[in-house]
C-alpha cells in the first residue's frame, strides 16, 4: 500500500494550488484547492489513478461561509483510498469549469449539479436537465439549495425535452415507455432504428425522482437509515450498510466483528437473490420459460430464507447504526446453511440447463457487447464493468471483513449478454462460498450486536459497499447530530450510459435481453 | 343435409378452438411446475373482451374497424374448406386447399394494415415482421399441399384426404408442414405468445391497439386458425378415414379421432415451446428455409413415384 | 409405416445438421439420428426375428447413441472451445446442395431399383443422402470436431445402406466396425485435445499456419 502523499506531491508539481490536504480516516484523502486549479487537478487525478469520476456533487454552504462547495471523488485502487478533490464556489459567481469534455464520467453529475444547485458547468456540451423534467418543473428553481421552499404545486415553463435525432432515409424513431408492460421502473427509451438494427438509443430517466437527497436534510441518522433503505428497493441492505458506514466513520464508531460477519452474510444473500432474478429475467426475455421459472423458484427460496432470518424478505430494517438489529441463533445458522446449500445445488442444475441449450446460447452469445474501452471511458462500474473485463470490486479495494476469506474477483472478458450471465452465475457460487465461510467464523464470535450510538456527531465521511449491481456510494455531512447533506450514488447512475452503447448494432427484439442483462435500477438512478 | 352438417362442423370447431389453446397452455404450465390458468381461461378472456368498451384511436381509418371482421370472416370461411372431422364435410364444389391459403393471406393482409393504421411503432414493427415471415411460410405451405394433392390429382381437400395410406413423400411433407404450423400459430421458436415485451412481438404486436369486441374477434380468429393448421397437419400425417355415408357412431368416432389428433399435436407443440428459446428474427430464415427444402424434397421424391 | 416414419426422421435430422450453427447442436442431432437408426434396426430385427440383428441394434444404441455423443460433449466442454461452428457455406446454400444430392440419389436409385416397396426405396435414398451429407459436413465446416461427426454420420449411412441391400453385413464385420468406430472417435478426441493445446483453436483451415 503506497503512501498517498506521493500522489499529492505529483499534483503539486503540476502547479496546482493546493490549499489543504488531510486524511479524515484511513480510507479517504481530501484535497482542497482553488477553483481555478480544480479542472486541472481533477484531470490529473483521473489519469494518475486510472479512475473514472465516482461521484461529483455540490453542497450549499452559503450560510456558513458564503459559498458553495464542489466535490469530485475518485477511487484509487492501488492506494485503497477515496480521493476527494474539493473547491469553494463563491456565491456571487455560481459557475465552475466543466470536466465533461475531458472526462465523460463527469457529464451526468455536472448536469445534476446544475439542475439541483444552479451552478453552471462552463463548457458543458449538454445542458438538458436530468431528473427535473422540463415538462413539469420551471427553470430557476433549485431544490438542493438551502433556501429552497416548496410552497405548492409548480407550473412548468412549457419547454419539452429535445431528443438527439438521427436523420436519414429509412430511419424510424421508436419511443418505448415510460410506462412499460412489465413490472419494472419507468424509463423512456428512444430508438432510432433502420428497420431492425438499432442505430442510436437515447435513454431518458428521472421519472421516479423523489427528492431523496433533500429529504435526508435535517434528519437524525436513524431516520436517515430508514430513508436510505428505500432509495432502491432491491439494494435495501446495500444502501443501508453504506449509509451506516458513513455515519459510523464520521462518528468514530467501531462495529464488532460479529456484527460485521452478519452484515457480510446479508449482503451476499442480497446479491444471490438479485442474481437469480437477473438470470431468470434473461431467460424469460428470450422466451425460454422453463429455466426462467426455475430461477424464479430459487429467488423465492432465498427471499423466504431472508424472511425466516430477519422477518423481512428484502432485508429492510436489518442493518442499524453500529451493527445489525438481529442476531443469529444456532438454529438460524443451521437453517441458513442447509437452505443455501440446497439452493446452490439447484443453481448447478440451472447452469446446466442454460449452458446446454443451443437455442438459448445462440441468442445470448455475442449479443449486446459492451467493449472494455467503452466501459472504461463511460465510467461503468460493478457487474457490467467486470463482465467487460474491468478489475473493479470494492470487496477487493476495501476488504474489511472479506480480508481473509480468499475473495475471488469474478470477471469475464467479452462483455456480451453471455458474459454478464456467466458473471452472475459465478458470483452466486462465490457468494455461497463466502456465506459458508462467514457462518463458520460467526460461530467463534461473541461481540455486541450493535454498538451504542447516541451522541450528536459532526463531520463528513464516505461510506461505500459493493452492492450486487456495483459500488453504492454515500457521502454524509452531519452537523450536531443531524444530516446536513447526503450525496447518494447508486451504481445504476454510472451504468445506464453503458446500455445505450451496448445495444448499438443489435436488432430491436434483442433490446429487452440486453436491458435485462444489465438489470439497472430506475429508482436508484433517479433518487 | 350436407350443408347443415357443414355448419355443425364449423360451429363445433370454432367453439372448441379456444379449448385447444387452453390445453396447450396447460401442458406448458405442467412442464414448468406451475398450476397456471384453468383450461377454460381463453373462453373467459373472450367473454371478458366482449363485455368491455372498445376504444378506437382517432388516427385510424376504416381498415382498423373492418379488419377484425375480415380476419374472423376469412378464418371461418377457410374452416369450411378444411375437412375437420370427415372428408366429405367440406364445401367441395366451391374451392380447394389453395382457397384456404388465400383466405388466410387475406386475413393476414388486413391485420398487417390494421397494425400500421394506428401509427404506433410497435404495430408497424409487428406488421413488417409478420409479412417477412409469411413470405417464407406461404411457398412451403403451398408446395407441401401440392405434394399431398398430387396423390389424388386433386387439390380439393376432401379428395386429398380420401387417399389413406402413407407415403414417403407425404411424411417428408409433414415435417415441412410441422415447421409451418409453428410459424403460423406464433409458437416458439418463431414467436412467443406469452411475452409482454412489445419490442419482441410478431403477431401480438399487430393486435396491441385493439380492445373490447374487436379483440375478442381477433382472439377467436387466432385460435380457429390454430385449429385449422392442426387439422391440416393431422390430415397429412394421418388422414381422415371417415367420410361418405356416415352413421352416428361413425360420426362420434370421427370426432374422437379428431380430439386425439389435437391432443397429440398439443403435446408435441407444448414440448417444443418449453424446450427451446425463441430464435432471433433473422434466424427464422434458416428455420423456414429448412422447411421449404423439405417440401421441395417431398416433391422430388413424389416425382419418382413414392 | 413405422419404418417410413423413422426413415423420415433420419432424413429430417440429417438436413437439420446442415443448419446447425453450434457444435453441441450438431452432436445432439447426431445422437438423435443414431437413435432413429437404432429404431429402424430394431424394427427390422423384430420383423425378421434374428438374434444377431438384435445384438447389432443394441451395439448401435450403446456406442452411437450413448457413448460417443457423451464423450464428444464432454470433450467440447473440456477443451472450452468456442462453440460456434464456422460455416464455409451458409445454411441455405448447404440445404440446396443437399437437396441436389438427394435428388441425385433418388434418380440413381430409381434406375436400378425395381421394387414398389416404398420403405426399401426410402431406405436407399436416405442412406445415400446420409453418406453424402456426412461427407459435406466434413468438407464444409471449419471446426475439426465437425470432421469426426461427419465421419460418424457417413458410417451411419453406410450401415443403413448395407442393412437394406444385403440384410445387414456379416455379424462379425458389424462388431468389428462398431469397435473401430468407437476407438476412432476416442483417438480423434485425444488428437482434438492436443491440437487445441498447441494451436489454441481447432479450425482446420488454420492448421496449416506455422506454429513455432
Amino acid at each position: 500500500m503506497k503512501i498517498f502523499s506521493g500522489v499529492v506531491a505529483e499534483l503539486e508539481a503540476q502547479g496546482a494550488g493546493i490549499l489543504e490536504v488531510f486524511e479524515p480516516n484511513p480510507e479517504e484523502a481530501v484535497i482542497r484547492l482553488n477553483l481555478e486549479d480544480f479542472h486541472r487537478a481533477c484531470l490529473f487525478m483521473h489519469k494518475r489513478l486510472s479512475s473514472a469520476v465516482m461521484a461529483m456533487f455540490a453542497a450549499d454552504k452559503r450560510i456558513v461561509k458564503s459559498s458553495f462547495e464542489i466535490f469530485c471523488v475518485f477511487l484509487s485502487r492501488e492506494h485503497r483510498k477515496w480521493c476527494t478533490l474539493t473547491a469553494d464556489i463563491p456565491q456571487d459567481r455560481p459557475a465552475f469549469p466543466s470536466l465533461a469534455r475531458d472526462i465523460h464520467s463527469a457529464s451526468l453529475f455536472e448536469r445534476e449539479i446544475r439542475e439541483m444547485f444552479g451552478l453552471e458547468p462552463q463548457g458543458h456540451p449538454d445542458l438538458r436537465r436530468l431528473h427535473l423534467h422540463d415538462e413539469v418543473w420551471p427553470a430557476g428553481l433549485f431544490p438542493l439549495r438551502k433556501d429552497f421552499v416548496l410552497s405548492g404545486p409548480v407550473a412548468s415553463d412549457g419547454i419539452t425535452y429535445c431528443f438527439n435525432r438521427v436523420h436519414g432515409e429509412g430511419i424510424f424513431e421508436v419511443p418505448v415507455g415510460p410506462v412499460h408492460a412489465g413490472i419494472i421502473g419507468p424509463g423512456h427509451f428512444r430508438f432510432s432504428a433502420a428497420g431492425e438494427p438499432i442505430v442510436n438509443l437515447e435513454i431518458r430517466l428521472g421519472f421516479t425522482h423523489r427528492g431523496v437527497e433533500k429529504l435526508f436534510e435535517n434528519k437524525p441518522p436513524q431516520e436517515g437509515l430508514t430513508l436510505a433503505e428505500r432509495v432502491a428497493g432491491d439494494t435495501a441492505f446495500g444502501h443501508g450498510w453504506a449509509f451506516c458506514r458513513a455515519v459510523e466513520t464520521l462518528a468514530g464508531l467501531k462495529v464488532s466483528p460479529r456484527a460485521l460477519y452478519e452484515r457480510a452474510i446479508f449482503l451476499e444473500l442480497e446479491r444471490i437473490y438479485n442474481h437469480f432474478a437477473g438470470i431468470g429475467g434473461i431467460a424469460l426475455d428470450v422466451g425460454f420459460s422453463f429455466p426462467a421459472q426455475f430461477a424464479a423458484v430459487l429467488k423465492e427460496k432465498v427471499l423466504r430464507l431472508n424472511q425466516y432470518l430477519t422477518g423481512s424478505r428484502y432485508l429492510k430494517g436489518v442493518v442499524c447504526i453500529g451493527g445489525v438489529s438481529r442476531g443469529f441463533s444456532r438454529q438460524d445458522t443451521r437453517a441458513l446453511l442447509s437452505e443455501i446449500l440446497s439452493v446452490s445445488a439447484d443453481h448447478q442444475e440451472l447452469k446446466k440447463m442454460l449452458y446446454g441449450s443451443v437455442s438459448f446460447m445462440d441468442r445470448v452469445d455475442d449479443t449486446g457487447i459492451l467493449r472494455q474501452k467503452t466501459a472504461r471511458d463511460l465510467g461503468v462500474v460493478g457487474l457490467a464493468a467486470r463482465a467487460s473485463g474491468a478489475d473493479l470490486d470494492l470487496r477487493k479495494v476495501f476488504p474489511g471483513i472479506y480480508e481473509r476469506s480468499d475473495f475471488r474477483l469474478i470477471k469475464q472478458e467479452k462483455g456480451d449478454v453471455l458474459s454478464r450471465l456467466r458473471a452472475r452465475m459465478d458470483e452466486v457460487d462465490e457468494s455461497v462460498r463466502l456465506i459458508i465461510y462467514f457462518v463458520d467464523r460467526l460461530e467463534e464470535q461473541s461481540g455486541t450486536l450493535a454498538a451504542d450510538f447516541s451522541r450528536a456527531a459532526s463531520g463528513r465521511a464516505i461510506g461505500s459497499v459493493e452492492g450486487w449491481r456495483g459500488p453504492v456510494f454515500y457521502w454524509v455531512d452531519m452537523k450536531e447530530g443531524l444530516v446536513d447533506r447526503c450525496k447518494i450514488v447508486d451504481p445504476s447512475f454510472h451504468n445506464w450510459a453503458g446500455l445505450s452503447f451496448a445495444v448499438l448494432g443489435e436488432i430491436v427484439p434483442d433490446f429487452p435481453v440486453c436491458n435485462k442483462s444489465f438489470d439497472l435500477s430506475y429508482a436508484g438512478n433517479d433518487l | 343435409m350436407q350443408y347443415s352438417w357443414l355448419l355443425f362442423q364449423a360451429l363445433v370447431a370454432v367453439f372448441c378452438a379456444p379449448l385447444l389453446s387452453g390445453f396447450i397452455r396447460k401442458v406448458k404450465n405442467a412442464l414448468r411446475m406451475r398450476r397456471g390458468a384453468p383450461l377454460g381461461q381463453p373462453y373467459r378472456n373472450i367473454v371478458k373482451y366482449l363485455a368491455k368498451e372498445e376504444i378506437v384511436s382517432e388516427t385510424t381509418s376504416w381498415i382498423f374497424r373492418a379488419a377484425p371482421f375480415v380476419v374472423l370472416g376469412s378464418t371461418i370461411a377457410a374452416l369450411m374448406f378444411v375437412p375437420v372431422f370427415s372428408f366429405s364435410f367440406s364445401a367441395a364444389g366451391m374451392g380447394d386447399v389453395l382457397t384456404v391459403f388465400f383466405l388466410f393471406a387475406l386475413g393476414r393482409f388486413f391485420l398487417a394494415l390494421a397494425g400500421l393504421d394506428a401509427g404506433s411503432a410497435f404495430g408497424g414493427m409487428g406488421s413488417s415482421r409478420e409479412m417477412f415471415i409469411s413470405s417464407f411460410v406461404e411457398p412451403v405451405a403451398i408446395v407441401t399441399v401440392a405434394v399431398v394433392a398430387a396423390h389424388g390429382w386433386s387439390a380439393e381437400s376432401g379428395e386429398m384426404s380420401r387417399h389413406i395410406g402413407t407415403s414417403f413423400s407425404r411424411m417428408v411433407a409433414a415435417a415441412a408442414l410441422f415447421m409451418v404450423v409453428l410459424a403460423e400459430t406464433s409458437r416458439i421458436p418463431v414467436d412467443n405468445q406469452e411475452t409482454h415485451l412489445e419490442l419482441t412481438m410478431i403477431h401480438e404486436a399487430m393486435l396491441l391497439e385493439y380492445s373490447g369486441r374487436s379483440l375478442a374477434m381477433l382472439e377467436a380468429a387466432a385460435s380457429t386458425k390454430q385449429l385449422i393448421w392442426f387439422s391440416l397437419l393431422g390430415g397429412v400425417l394421418w388422414p381422415w378415414p371417415f367420410g361418405g355415408a356416415m352413421t352416428l357412431t361413425d360420426g362420434i368416432a370421427a370426432m374422437a379421432l379428431f380430439g386425439l389428433k389435437m391432443i397429440v399435436g398439443a403435446l408435441v407443440v407444448g414440448l417444443t415451446e418449453i424446450g427451446l428459446a425463441k430464435m432471433r428474427l433473422f434466424r427464422v430464415v434458416d428455420f423456414l428455409g429448412l422447411a421449404f427444402l423439405f417440401s421441395v424434397l417431398a416433391l422430388v421424391i413424389l416425382s419418382l413415384g413414392y | 409405416m413405422m419404418t417410413l416414419f423413422f426413415l423420415t426422421g433420419i432424413l429430417v435430422l440429417t438436413y437439420a445438421m446442415l443448419v446447425c450453427h453450434r457444435i453441441p447442436a450438431l452432436i445432439q442431432n447426431f445422437r438423435l439420428q443414431s437413435l432413429f437408426l437404432f429404431l429402424v434396426t430394431l424394427d427390422f430385427a423384430v420383423r425378421h426375428r434374428e438374434a444377431k440383428v438384435f445384438v447389432v441394434a443394441g451395439l448401435l444404441l450403446l456406442v452411437k447413441v450413448i457413448l460417443i455423443p457423451s464423450f464428444l460433449s464432454r470433450l467440447v466442454k473440456k477443451i472450452k472451445v468456442d462453440e460456434r461452428l464456422g460455416l464455409f457455406l451458409n445454411p441455405l446454400l448447404s440445404l440446396i446442395s443437399a437437396l441436389f444430392l438427394t435428388w441425385g440419389a433418388s434418380v440413381f436409385c430409381s434406375w436400378f431399383l425395381y421394387t414398389r416397396q416404398t420403405a426399401v426405396f426410402a431406405a436407399f435414398v436416405v442412406s445415400i443422402t446420409v453418406v453424402l451429407v456426412g461427407f459435406f459436413i466434413m468438407v464444409f465446416r471449419m471446426k475439426a470436431l465437425s470432421q469426426i461427426v461427419g465421419l460418424l454420420v457417413m458410417e451411419n449411412g453406410i450401415f443403413l445402406l448395407a442393412s437394406v441391400m444385403a440384410g445387414g453385413m456379416p455379424f462379425f464385420v458389424e462388431i468389428a466396425i462398431a469397435f473401430d468406430v468407437f476407438v476412432c472417435a476416442i483417438i480423434t478426441g485425444i488428437f482434438m485435445y492436443r491440437i487445441n493445446k498447441v494451436f489454441t483453436h481447432i479450425e482446420v483451415h488454420r492448421l496449416t499456419d506455422l506454429k513455432g
